[in-house]
């Protein structure tokens, strides 16, 4: 903290409020530009402020996968408040103050930001929407080119618990669907023995 | 819309394509029905585990189709979709809310059960009146028909094509 201290006149030329875009040509950088007392908060790494809105950004590997990103020519989308991704029928993935980044060629958007669900869902698609809010999460952090493995990897080999599920309903799914019991079984579980959604879902 | 642009939220828009998603679902949907018309003699075709509970409901709430094979063989659309119609349905199809995954889905069915999804011989419903009606159908016998003409028509199909592949 005992860096020389000279005033510093907050002439951020390029600052921006809503999105934290400071640019860090100087040493020394005021979070807020009419905060004028010499408490300065120096925590930051100024090596990482080449490129714009690294600052308020807590985690390495978010931080590493944004460098990257803008390393790919990714434009920023100002003056963006609220981004809402709409999931099933009532499961909203709300992003409040994202950082939105364009891709110059073509429609694809990059958001950042702390993913919510919608208040006030039931509490089983509430539960659903966490678990894919903590998968994008997830997806969004990890700077590695993987897809995230959403399904089970099919198994023909496994055995799976046939409880309930009515064999000829099981053989007709195979049959019409072309796929493994294991998945025949599984398709019919989670779409509640309804045989042609079964079938769909086993046909993906 | 290039990305310096200001990105206006309120003028976001849906792709229409996604929008169109629906429809690719229902024919999917009726896709997967016709093929089990024709492999599985209707009368033994179970669609759901409430089959049982869903016949007995759709006889009590529209005797009438019941009664008069008729008008469940050929539906009439106008009834259906009249204010009437659709507030007796609306009262049956809430019973099975929770009961039936996408119970509200549109979904395609038949108006006339002699004929297959064509052009003209397709109705949007929702998933609940379409399972309403063609297990009375089946249950009834009405579908035996179609069935073996799909039957007739796979095996004939089957048959090309295992000519095809041996010439």
């Amino acid at each position: 903290m005992s860096a020389a201290i000279e005033e510093v006149t907050s002439d951020h030329s390029h600052s921006d409020h809503e999105g934290h875009d400071h640019a860090h040509d100087h040493a020394h950088d005021h979070a807020h530009d009419h905060d004028h007392d010499h408490d300065h908060d120096h925590d930051h790494d100024h090596d990482l402020g080449s490129a714009a809105s690294l600052d308020k950004i807590q985690s390495r590997a978010e931080r590493k996968a944004r460098k990257a990103l803008l390393g790919m020519g990714l434009k920023r989308v100002p003056g963006i408040n609220r981004v809402t991704l709409r999931r099933a029928k009532t499961v909203l993935l709300v992003v409040a103050q994202p950082d939105v980044y364009k891709s110059q060629n073509s429609d694809c958007y990059i958001v950042f930001g702390e993913a919510k669900i919608d208040e006030g869902q039931a509490g089983l698609t509430a539960q659903l929407a966490q678990q894919s809010a903590a998968a994008a999460a997830k997806a969004e952090e990890d700077d590695d080119d993987e897809v995230p493995a959403l399904e089970p990897v099919d198994d023909d080999d496994e055995v799976v618990d046939e409880t309930g599920i009515d064999p000829g309903d099981i053989e007709m799914v195979m049959s019409q669907a072309t796929c493994s019991r294991a998945k025949a079984v599984r398709a019919l579980r989670s779409t509640g023995n309804d045989v042609i959604n079964a079938i769909m879902a086993a046909s993906e | 819309m290039t990305s310096t642009e200001k990105f206006d939220p309120e003028k976001a828009e849906n792709l229409p394509e996604i929008e169109k998603q629906w429809a690719v679902r229902a024919v999917e949907q009726a896709q997967v029905y016709w093929n089990l018309l024709s492999a599985i003699q209707p009368r033994s075709l179970r669609l759901t585990r409430l089959d049982d509970d869903i016949f007995e409901d759709f006889s009590k709430t529209f005797p009438h189709y019941v009664e008069n094979l008729d008008s469940l063989r050929k539906l009439d659309e106008e009834q259906v979709k009249s204010s009437e119609g659709k507030e007796q349905w609306r009262e049956f199809m809430a019973r099975y809310e929770k009961k039936i995954n996408d119970f509200n889905f549109g979904t395609l069915i038949r108006p006339d059960c002699k004929d297959e999804y064509t052009e003209n011989n397709s109705m949007f419903v929702t998933r609940t009146q379409f399972y309403a009606i063609e297990i009375a159908r089946n249950r009834l016998g009405l579908n035996d028909e179609i069935h073996l003409q799909a039957k007739a028509h796979a095996e004939k199909e089957k048959k090309a094509k295992a000519a095809a592949q041996s010439s």
